[in-house]
């Protein structure tokens, strides 16, 4: 559904502008498979690296060492596990739910869904391409303190339950 | 050569991989299965976004953007990142993307960080999941935090920690 919704409003776009000048259709073209190619070392190694890390990370694994006992290494390890992961959106919210319900505590689950949202380690070398290593690093410094602030905000509001 | 040193990562995984394959095949199986659908989430992203920004980037005059998230857009700036933000779709690095070609056209620095924070917050398919499977409170906590705690990083990291590197920032975005 997603992809639909990309590819139709990029083939509008392109189309848009092939009707105001061909040339502008074929920059945009060149310039996102410059973009593209260019992206593609960083990608390929974070792609298979995903693959490789989550084939022996399973559900089970993980949320039996951040249950809701396991103090404050869960937490660690929430943020690490969450820091160092790529998984898209709509399965990162499920995955924490089954966390939680395969007996992980509610702050760590909260630890883990902002680490693996905001925490980009494996993206790191693709947003240091973009913005230098200064900008990258305090990005991801500041979403590990986000991280740290959610935590401490579920388990003083709802970490009862 | 210098390809060949660009995908050196990526080698090094393939030959873990393979190494895998000799020491447990049902997890170097599960392990190949992950990569491909992770790649197939990819391309299902990133090309249109390429195209869709660098369309935008011909499409859009550079003075809207300044206009509305300029140096002198004040809150207006937060509420077109906090929209962005929202009505986004797609892993972090789709982003990244969307934060240059507002970059190339003189978009503040405090707008693009609170962008990228938002963008792991209050992105849509994001919030609507995390309201159906931890509820309105936990999704309300998270979102509130968020908005806070990026509001103020924006504003420490543009003025205080990255004040020294912003060309150098904006030169690096515009080359992309």
């Amino acid at each position: 559904m997603q992809a639909i919704i990309f590819y139709s409003v990029a083939f509008i776009l392109l189309i848009y502008l092939a009707i105001k000048d061909i040339k502008l259709a074929k920059t945009v073209i060149k310039k996102s498979i410059k973009g593209f190619l260019n992206l593609l070392p960083q990608m390929s190694f974070i792609l298979i690296l995903m693959g490789i890390s989550l084939s022996i990370l399973t559900v089970e694994t993980i949320s039996s060492i951040i249950g809701e006992n396991s103090g404050f290494m869960g937490y660690v390890i929430a943020i690490v596990v969450g820091g160092v992961s790529l998984i898209p959106s709509f399965i990162t919210i499920p995955l924490g739910a089954t966390l939680v319900a395969n007996g992980a505590g509610l702050s760590q689950a909260a630890g883990f869904i902002s680490a693996l949202m905001g925490i980009g380690i494996v993206t790191f070398p693709m947003e240091k391409k973009y913005f230098g290593t200064k900008f990258a690093l305090t990005r991801n410094i500041g979403c590990l303190f986000m991280t740290i602030i959610f935590i401490v905000v579920i388990h003083f509001t709802l970490g009862a339950n | 050569m210098k390809t060949l040193k660009s995908y050196m990562m990526t080698l090094i995984t393939i030959i873990i991989l393979i190494v895998m394959f000799f020491f447990d095949k049902p997890t170097a199986n599960d392990a190949l299965n992950i990569t491909f659908s992770s790649i197939i989430s990819m391309l299902k992203v990133l090309p249109p976004i390429l195209i869709i920004m660098h369309s935008l980037d011909i499409i859009i005059p550079k003075e809207v953007i300044i206009k509305h998230m300029g140096e002198d857009s004040g809150i207006k700036g937060y509420f077109w990142a906090l929209i962005l933000g929202t009505f986004a779709a797609g892993p972090l690095y789709a982003a990244f993307p969307i934060a240059a070609m507002l970059a190339k056209k003189e978009a503040k620095m405090a707008y693009l960080i609170f962008f990228l924070g938002m963008w792991t917050v209050t992105k849509l398919p994001v919030f609507t999941f995390e309201l159906n499977f931890f509820g309105a409170s936990f999704t309300l906590l998270h979102v509130l935090t968020g908005i806070i705690y990026f509001f103020i990083l924006s504003i420490v990291l543009e003025k205080l920690v990255l004040k020294k590197n912003k060309t150098e920032i904006y030169n690096k975005l515009n080359l992309m």
